[in-house]
């Protein structure tokens, strides 16, 4: 599935999910920032998502999307924000953030706020290219 | 803090939210009260306030399910119980009592979670 179709879905899920107009998503839209969305809004997009492409996508599979397989006490300092080694991970995940603006300091707790459209839209075609190889 | 009415359309529109959020508990107690989206809230309201309070939020392998609200029979006392990974790694923290409270209106569930610490 190319990825424009994978992004009409995404959209499509986040119109009847939030109750939003299409024209007020686009890619960059951040989905618990930009769009508003609620975890349990979320958890609706993502099930109307697997259920339209037959496969199933989990809040762990974005959180893996996101931190990798760096562990907790690494991601972040003891204070709570994204480390040094965090940042650099996100840089990979997330690669249209402004990485100097977070080197000022951010709470890795709030990083879902950073997920947008096209990461979800990317992590689904990520997961649907793995099953049709 | 869930929307009544949120989680209502949650449920009604993904027919696989229930069983995938909820335990078998879970889903009798509240499918056997009259206003059971109120109760589905509320219980939605607690598994998040569960997962704030050990600092994951949803994912990183704790499931919502893993943690069950149960009331007790005579006073109604809410009661929150955790199962696997999430129970892993709520021991990893050093949590050795938790307590919840519930409370619903029409249209808004709350829960808070106490954790106490060693």
């Amino acid at each position: 599935m190319e990825k424009e179709q994978v992004y009409e879905i995404v959209k499509e899920a986040l119109v009847e999910a939030i109750g939003l107009d299409e024209d007020e998503i686009s890619p960059d839209s951040t989905i618990l920032g930009d769009l508003g969305a609620e975890s349990l809004d979320l958890l609706d997009v993502l099930f109307r998502i697997s259920r339209q492409i037959s496969v199933k996508v989990t809040m762990d599979d974005i959180t893996q999307m996101i931190q990798g397989d760096i562990p907790d006490e690494q991601f972040a300092t003891a204070d709570g924000l994204l480390s040094g080694i965090g940042i650099e991970q996100l840089k990979k995940s997330l690669p249209q953030i402004d990485v100097e603006k977070l080197r000022e300091g951010f709470e890795a707790e709030r990083v879902l706020s950073l997920f947008t459209v096209d990461n979800l839209t990317s992590l689904i075609e990520k997961q649907l290219s793995v099953l049709t190889v | 803090m869930v929307s009544v009415s949120k989680i209502k359309k949650v449920i009604v529109e993904n027919p696989d939210f229930i069983d995938e959020i909820f335990t078998p508990l879970e889903q009798s107690y509240s499918l056997n009260k009259k206003r059971c989206y109120e109760h589905f809230a509320a219980r939605f309201a607690a598994k998040e306030a569960f997962v704030k309070a050990i600092g994951t939020g949803i994912g990183k392998g704790i499931h919502l399910k893993s943690i069950e609200v149960s009331n007790d029979f005579i006073t109604g006392k809410p009661h929150v119980s955790i199962y696997g990974q999430t129970k892993e790694f709520t021991k990893s923290l050093g949590v050795f009592s938790m307590d919840i409270s519930l409370s619903h209106t029409d249209d808004l569930a709350i829960a808070q979670v106490v954790l106490l610490l060693e």
